[in-house]
């Protein structure tokens, strides 16, 4: 499969910047077609299928299709990159090894980062080496990465696997205390996958760009998209939700202005709910990742229409917004992306509401604080203040950053930490059978 | 070249600082030291003698072990009524050591003839056929005046292994109390842990390469009970002749449905023979499995796990310690209480 993604990743980019005009456009959607029915194959045609034949009474034999490792995260990235050439944003790679380099490179196969061709491409003409500086860097990356999976997100698996096989087990306090490990073990485990894969590359001489920004310091849905898995929320932004925002936009030009903003913003709304109905999708075939994407998207617009009326009514108000209404701001969209993620971790759609009913009910059960999540959260919030007070000039919410606390491995000092922090992560790893979770996308 | 050479001595200095640091943390953290093997034959090995022991990986429990290498803090007794044998759970080193079964029977069990000492040589991996193997060493060096209790999470044995036990050809558990590993582990305690923990990673991923296929024995067979009867005769025989009355302590493994229901994982044929065969040969069978059931039916409490491991998996919790104690208390009162009558 992946052969057939590098041909055509190769050479319809290359006919697509000769072509003009409509001929460019019919060739951009030919490829983007043909790399949209590879995914569609290989990850939907069950789903599909199964739900169609439900639909008329009728039973499907699901088909033996393999899914090729790490096939969502490939897709995209050939047709961000086919997209880029298309509307002349770089040129088209001729060399059709470092097209299949930029579409496999090993570190990012399983679960991304989503790497754009015009981040990537370039890098492999530079003369990348591998070098003591860089693998200083890379290797201290991949254990601060390795660190979240192994004890962090492992740990938490058990307790919040526990809960979700059998929710009525519990009591309604342990299920919340689930739910919100939930959040917290696909942060460790996605954002850990994705440390050792900017590590590992970093080794290799190349630079990933990060795919978390402390997520969960975000004080509304818009900006908790700009810092959770940043490489698939930015491919959407430019390859998909401002494509559906323009060309909705050239449809409405002979309208008079006071309509054509109300319109505008309709437009716009309609925009967000397909992107985020696309990225539920694009998560997994069933109908519990559409209905997380549309939970996010409804919340997407309706954060948008709140703020665009708070801006025009109380903008000073929104200005000069106190601390404690932002840290109230953060707790509020904490707590709601944790409950929609109920529908992301359930098998089934009838396991996601029986979960929310369990939340949602006061009921005896088995109480279980797990440990292991007040300790996630306490390396949460610490690393957190430190991110936060790390940067001394610009020290608020919306400017604090994460970064990788890097060791100078040239010195005693620096050595010792960074082995006793390698023995760290093995004594307190969970080394029980898991996988990371999206490796299944 | 001299670079290199000075960054090896650094990242020697570094790894011998780190390693100091970390077995500092794992004192608290993990630390059991190493099985010794016991020359006197009444369990395969032991811990060392006064040996201290952390575990926060699975409940959270710091025990120091008695003169003889087993879990118990109360001041040995001239005489031992009651010897406790059995694997890991029976030991209850993820536990305080005021809390494991051995403990409360020494404190609470009060019989119609008075205090009975207990004495408990519970030790990881012990399982019945190594307890039942071990039965007259352990009856010689630790003689109860009374009764000998063998725990057990299984009912259902392998041929095999029991005639193995019968013949005396049942293989001792390595106590690997020897070398260069057992000094690391022994003296720095990071070792241990960072072993366990790689030797547990290496262990899944063969696991997962490997698909066991396990045959079920047939419970009702006439040869599976014939070396069944055998089997426990051979340790009825050796409680008899120490003059005291064996009981074998059955608990179940636990796991829970998606409805939240307790699931019985007990195969019913096996129950029944290995229940006829203690009747038939005097031993008296305790089985838990009805407690378990109504600890978590009446308090939602599952009888294995902690609040840092699985829910229900893994070891006996505190909760399944204390009713494996009123069930023992009551059994062994109303034993008392007939032998009085008599």
């Amino acid at each position: 499969m992946h052969d057939r993604g590098v041909i055509i990743t190769s050479f319809f980019p290359l006919a697509i910047e000769k072509a003009e005009g409509k001929k460019r456009s019919i060739l951009t959607a030919a490829a983007v077609t043909v790399l949209v029915l590879i995914l569609g194959v290989f990850k939907y045609f069950n789903f599909f299928m199964s739900t169609v034949m439900s639909t008329v009474g009728k039973t499907w034999t699901t088909l033996d299709i393999i899914l090729p490792v790490g096939i969502s995260f490939y897709i995209f990235s050939a047709i961000g990159y086919l997209l880029d050439v298309s509307w002349g944003m770089m040129p088209a790679e001729k060399n059709i090894l470092d097209i299949a380099l930029f579409l496999s490179f090993f570190p990012k196969q399983v679960c991304g980062p989503i790497i754009k061709g015009r981040e990537f491409l370039p890098q492999l003409k530079e003369n990348r080496r591998i070098t003591l500086k860089n693998i200083e860097a890379g290797i201290q990356i991949f254990v601060f990465g390795l660190f979240k999976k192994l004890v962090l997100a492992d740990h938490l698996g058990v307790f919040v696997n526990d809960v979700y096989h059998a929710p009525s087990a519990f009591g309604t306090l342990t299920v919340w205390w689930a739910v919100f490990s939930t959040m917290l073990q696909l942060y460790f485990d996605f954002s850990g996958y994705s440390d050792m894969a900017i590590g590992m590359a970093k080794i290799f001489g190349y630079d990933i760009p990060r795919n978390f920004n402390l997520p969960f310091t975000a004080r509304n849905i818009s900006e908790f998209w700009d810092r959770w898995h940043i490489s698939l929320s930015s491919w959407l932004n430019i390859y998909l939700f401002n494509p559906i925002t323009v060309s909705m936009n050239r449809k409405i030009t002979d309208i008079p202005k006071e309509k054509r903003k109300k319109l505008k913003n309709l437009q716009m709304y309609a925009a967000l709910l397909i992107t985020f109905l696309i990225s539920g999708i694009w998560h997994g075939a069933g109908f519990t990742f559409i209905v997380w994407g549309l939970c996010h998207g409804v919340w997407s617009v309706l954060h948008s229409m709140y703020s665009n009326y708070m801006k025009q009514h109380y903008k000073s108000f929104v200005k000069n917004k106190s601390k404690f209404l932002t840290v109230l701001d953060i707790l509020l969209t904490f707590f709601t992306v944790n409950v929609i993620q109920v529908f992301f971790n359930s098998d089934s759609l009838g396991k996601a509401f029986n979960m929310l009913k369990c939340m949602f009910t006061l009921h005896d059960g088995i109480n279980q604080p797990y440990t292991w999540s007040f300790f996630a959260y306490a390396v949460l919030i610490v690393s957190t203040l430190i991110a936060h007070f790390h940067n001394k000039e610009k020290r608020s919410i919306e400017n604090t950053e994460g970064f990788y606390p890097l060791m100078d491995l040239n010195t005693v000092k620096g050595l010792s930490c960074f082995f006793f922090f390698c023995g760290l992560t093995i004594c307190l790893g969970y080394f029980g059978e898991t996988q990371f979770i999206y490796g299944k996308f | 070249m001299k670079s290199f050479c000075k960054f090896c001595i650094k990242a020697l200095i570094s790894g011998i600082i780190a390693l100091f640091v970390l077995s500092l943390f794992c004192i608290m953290y993990y630390y059991t030291g190493v099985h010794v093997f016991n020359p006197n034959g009444a369990t395969d090995y032991t811990w060392q003698k006064n040996q201290f022991l952390s575990k926060c990986t699975e409940g959270f429990a710091l025990v120091k072990m008695d003169e003889n290498g087993y879990n118990n803090i109360v001041e040995p007794a001239e005489n031992i009524d009651i010897l406790l044998m059995g694997s890991s759970n029976f030991e209850g080193t993820c536990i305080s050591q005021d809390e494991n079964l051995g403990y409360i029977l020494n404190t609470e069990l009060e019989t119609e003839n008075g205090k009975l000492y207990t004495y408990n040589i519970a030790i990881s991996g012990h399982r019945l056929y190594t307890c039942i193997k071990n039965l007259k060493n352990a009856l010689e060096v630790y003689p109860p005046q009374k009764y000998v209790i063998i725990e057990t999470n299984t009912v259902s044995f392998d041929i095999d292994d029991m005639n193995s036990v019968i013949n005396g050809t049942y293989p001792t558990i390595p106590s690997y109390d020897s070398g260069i590993l057992y000094y690391m582990q022994k003296t720095i305690p990071a070792t241990k842990n960072i072993y366990r923990n790689l030797d547990d990673w290496i262990s899944a991923g063969q696991k997962n390469d490997e698909e066991v296929i396990t045959e079920e024995a047939d419970y009702t067979g006439s040869e599976y009970k014939e070396v069944l009867d055998k089997f426990i005769s051979f340790a009825a025989a050796d409680a008899e002749e120490a003059g005291v009355r064996l009981i074998i302590f059955y608990h179940s493994e636990t796991d829970i449905d998606e409805n939240g229901n307790i699931i019985k994982s007990t195969d019913k044929d096996a129950l029944n023979a290995f229940e006829s065969v203690c009747e038939n040969n005097n031993v008296i069978f305790v089985d838990m499995t009805e407690d378990i059931y109504e600890l978590y039916e009446n308090e939602h409490i599952l009888a294995r796990g902690f609040i840092n491991s699985s829910v229900g998996k893994g070891h006996v919790n505190k909760y399944g310690q204390r009713i494996f104690a009123d069930r023992l208390m009551k059994v062994i009162g109303s034993l008392e209480s007939r032998k009085e009558a008599e």
